[in-house]
């Protein structure tokens, strides 16, 4: 069962990082994504964005609340990504198989995709408060996901492990801690009101 | 250049065309670079960021090692905190009006309607800040001017801290 996932895993690295070199224009863009510029910072503004958005106090709120679980939830997600490479390395792709690559040799573990937990991180817990805007982070994020295999730097596998990881770090920032961080998070707003900031 | 100055202005720049962006979907005046002026502040801020995109990944190869995951975070803290004052900074210049315009400051105090960020809808953010600053030393000159040294007299002039109208001017 085990040979045979990673045989899937293969072949779908294989189909997705066999389309690079093909077409210049996909390479192009694959390559403005693949990046630790574009979509992070993308995603960075975007909360930027949620912090000063809203029609009325009431969904403001609710957006700066997201915007401190994101916060939140991005410190838990790098701590399990971290913990997990002290604990396990896996080779990239570009070290064990021919491949099309389009990005630099990053050297550190293949899973769980970091990248890929950051970005479903933000996209899932954006999600949870504002449908529209996580809609709009998780497409992003899958953007994303794709051009980290498409250039040769992920297994599909390892984007589905940062994907989890994402998940819980989610559950742990809105599940198990809200209750310690949900005062914390109102005294916050409520300071930054005073000052305007919110 | 290198990467983390190239770094930091990509995300000032981005952030302010953000802030501009989000200041006219809401109305937002305090932070405008354009006063009363949204299509111009929202134009503004689409410019803004994709002037600062196409440079930061033209300029330069960015699939390259670059900066780690902390140094981005740190980095992009900077910039965002940067923005966000250039933008108060800003919006507050602009929007100031001259002296003989502006309503006295007991006419409009920031009430909880219209606290936080409902705030920047009608004023800059330092007239915001300084608001409350004002507010006692116009009490103290009405208390020593008129008030107090009126009542003191006996000719029947306002008490301290009477309330005298809103909206009239002094």
């Amino acid at each position: 069962m085990i040979h045979e996932l990673i045989e899937l895993d293969r072949a779908l690295f294989e189909a997705v990082n066999g389309l690079a070199g093909r077409s210049p224009w996909l390479d192009g863009l694959m390559r403005l994504l693949v990046n630790e510029y574009f979509v992070p910072v993308s995603m960075s503004l975007a909360l930027l964005a949620l912090w000063f958005s809203g029609a009325n106090p009431h969904l403001r709120k609710t957006n700066q609340r997201a915007v401190l679980y994101a916060i939140l939830a991005q410190g838990l997600s790098a701590a399990i990504v971290a913990a997990n490479n002290g604990l396990y390395f896996r080779p990239r792709p570009f070290a064990t198989l021919p491949v099309n690559l389009l990005y630099y040799w990053p050297t550190d573990s293949s899973f769980p995709s970091n990248p890929a937990a950051m970005a479903f991180t933000f996209a899932l817990i954006i999600w949870l408060f504002n449908r529209r805007a996580g809609a709009g982070l998780l497409l992003l994020a899958l953007l994303f996901s794709f051009a980290r295999v498409y250039c040769g730097v992920h297994f599909p596998s390892d984007i589905l492990g940062g994907a989890m990881v994402g998940v819980i770090a989610v559950l742990l920032a809105t599940v198990t801690l809200k209750g310690i961080v949900e005062p914390l998070f109102r005294i916050a707003i409520g300071f930054a009101r005073s000052f305007y900031l919110a | 250049m290198p990467v983390e100055l190239a770094y930091v202005i990509f995300v000032t720049f981005s952030a302010l065309g953000t802030l501009q962006l989000v200041a006219a979907r809401y109305g937002l005046q305090g932070l405008f670079f354009f006063p009363a002026r949204p299509r111009a502040s929202s134009l503004a801020g689409l410019l803004t960021i994709s002037v600062s995109y196409y440079w930061f990944f033209s300029s330069a190869d960015r699939n390259v090692p670059g900066l780690e995951g902390a140094q981005l975070t740190f980095f992009f803290s900077l910039s965002c905190l940067l923005a966000i004052s250039i933008t108060l900074t800003i919006g507050s210049l602009v929007s100031r009006q001259p002296r003989s315009l502006r309503p006295p400051a007991q006419a409009n105090p920031p009430g909880p309607s219209s606290a936080g960020l409902d705030a920047l809808k009608r004023a800059g953010y330092f007239q915001l800040l300084r608001a409350p600053l004002r507010l006692p030393a116009a009490r103290a000159r009405r208390l020593f001017v008129y008030g107090w040294w009126n009542s003191l007299l006996g000719q029947g002039g306002p008490l301290p801290g009477a309330k005298e109208g809103k909206g009239k001017g002094r």
